[in-house]
């Protein structure tokens, strides 16, 4: 097989603006989501039993339902529900595929990583808690000064596979016409017929996203550790 | 006289286990108290009563002017504000040090000078030195505590109490945790402050060195004190059988 420039040369500009697209996806995911996956870390570790049920139960049904399902009942679903359709800000919302899109992947980063944090914050060892509050610390300033820095530590190497995962999840949006990377090839492979080309030409556009944002988390995690090895 | 700390009737249990059904002790301004007993006699649990890491289910807790009384049911926000109070004028020394990982000897220090005090920057920093300085860490103010040795990272943990100025310092077990060459740093830091004249309650199984510091030493036993007394009539006259086979015991 001789590699076809042309269809190279066509091709590449349509994956670049895919790409954009994908990478818009993911920061919103990334952004988004890490923040409120903190924030629902802490509810599940509430001392309210309620609170903490509740964050639990959001965990669980968006681990344990599939993105896609979920992707289609945000877009196609709920299009069918009147008061969405009557609603104008909401269907303004809901009309939208890429921002349909983003609020599923946001919906799901979320779930995963208040697992991430959940975790993360539970290992801290008590006595580095009980120090903190022994010199009087509020739990804001528990929780800012000392609580979550020490989670950040423990969750970044698993948080980093959860932000290329979101990366790579963003290729469902295709399913619903957005035109990330994958959507973009899908057309590409209606009109061409360099299938092969075409999505080794995706891949290597996910790879480049997804090697560049490992280096981020490394540079993070090399920075943060400093000291912290024995 | 004022004390230094009063306990009134103080009361723990955990379950079905209960540690004390009314202790009452008190140190004065400047005295230095050990308490001693054996595993499981309550040393611990009483310490960490004084600052409320461990809830009494009820009596009181004076530490100067500042005072909490706790009867069954919930903390309100008065109390919680109490609370911290009284954790703000005690101090701390773990066993295990519990220095925070993330944070430079100094940083450890300085953390509550500038987060809980209210202390600015440089100020924090000037403070956390000094601190530093006395227990002999000053030179390693850069060093995380993953880079100390135990009896290093005891004195930097000794330096963070020390920086806040505390009105009593509470020792629980500053050096079982080390290697036995590591254990004479950390008690010439200890015996210097005792010699300050700060007021000192702790837990300690160093008997030779409790014996040397302090102004009494108080026997605690199934969670009832069996003897508060100076070093030289406890150890020339235990009050009581237990006593004396603790001490033997140690010796
Ligand atoms: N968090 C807890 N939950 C349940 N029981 C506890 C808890 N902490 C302490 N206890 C129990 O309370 C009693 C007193 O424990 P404490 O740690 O105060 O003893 P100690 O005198 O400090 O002993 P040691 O010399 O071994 O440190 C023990 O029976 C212990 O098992
Ligand atoms: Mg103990």
């Amino acid at each position: 097989m001789t590699l076809d420039l042309e269809l190279i040369a066509m091709a590449l500009p349509l994956l670049a603006t895919g790409a954009l697209v994908t990478i818009k996806l993911a920061a919103v995911g990334v952004g988004v989501g890490l923040p409120l996956g903190l924030g629902l870390a802490l509810l599940r570790l509430a001392p309210n039993r309620l609170l903490a049920g509740l964050g639990d139960g959001y965990a669980g049904l968006f681990r344990g339902t599939p993105m896609l399902v979920q992707l289609f009942i945000l877009y196609y679903g709920l299009a069918e529900v009147p008061v969405i359709r009557q609603t104008p800000a909401l269907w303004w919302f809901f009309r939208d595929a890429l921002f349909c899109a983003g609020l599923a992947v946001v919906l799901n980063t979320t779930a995963y990583t208040s697992e991430i944090f959940r975790t993360a914050l539970r290992a801290i060892p008590q006595g580095q808690i009980e120090a903190a509050l022994a010199v009087g610390m509020r739990p804001w300033t528990l929780l800012t000064r000392i609580r979550l820095p020490l989670a950040f530590r423990n969750a970044l190497p698993v948080y980093a596979s959860e932000a290329i995962t979101v990366v790579k999840e963003t290729s469902l949006a295709s399913t619903i016409t957005v035109l990330e990377i994958t959507g973009q090839a899908k057309r590409l492979m209606s009109q061409t017929f360099g299938i092969l080309e075409i999505f080794a030409l995706a891949s290597l556009f996910y790879l480049v996203i997804n090697l560049a944002c490992l280096g981020a988390f490394a540079v993070l995690e090399r920075r943060q550790a400093r000291g912290m090895r024995p | 006289m004022q004390h230094a700390l009063r306990l009134l009737n103080l009361r723990k249990s955990f379950g079905p286990v209960t540690v004390f059904d009314g202790i009452d002790l008190a140190v004065a301004p400047g005295e230095v108290v050990s308490l001693i007993g054996a595993s499981g006699s309550g040393k611990s649990t009483m310490l960490r009563c004084i600052n409320f890491l461990e809830m009494p289910d009820s009596g009181t807790v004076e530490v100067f002017d500042k005072g909490l009384s706790v009867e069954a049911g919930g903390m309100t926000r008065g109390q919680l504000h109490q609370i911290r109070e009284i954790r703000k004028i005690t101090g701390m020394v773990f066993q295990n040090f519990n220095l925070w990982p993330h944070r430079t000897a100094l940083g450890n220090v300085t953390e509550a000078l500038i987060h809980v005090l209210g202390q600015d920057a440089p100020q924090a920093r000037d403070t956390a030195m000094a601190a530093l300085e006395k227990v002999g860490m000053a030179g390693f103010a850069n060093r995380y505590p993953a880079q100390l040795s135990g009896g290093q990272q005891q004195r930097v943990g000794i330096a963070r109490v020390l920086a806040m100025r505390p009105r009593v310092m509470l020792f629980d077990e500053a050096t079982s945790a080390l290697d036995p060459e590591l254990v004479g740093e950390v008690l010439k830091v200890l015996r210097l402050l005792a010699q300050e004249g700060n007021t000192i309650l702790q837990v300690t199984h160093e008997m030779r060195f409790a014996r040397e510091v302090s102004d009494r030493m108080v026997f605690l036993s199934q969670g009832r004190i069996l003897q508060d007394a100076p070093p030289e009539e406890l150890f020339t006259n235990p009050a009581d059988e237990a006593v004396k086979r603790f001490l033997s015991g140690t010796h």
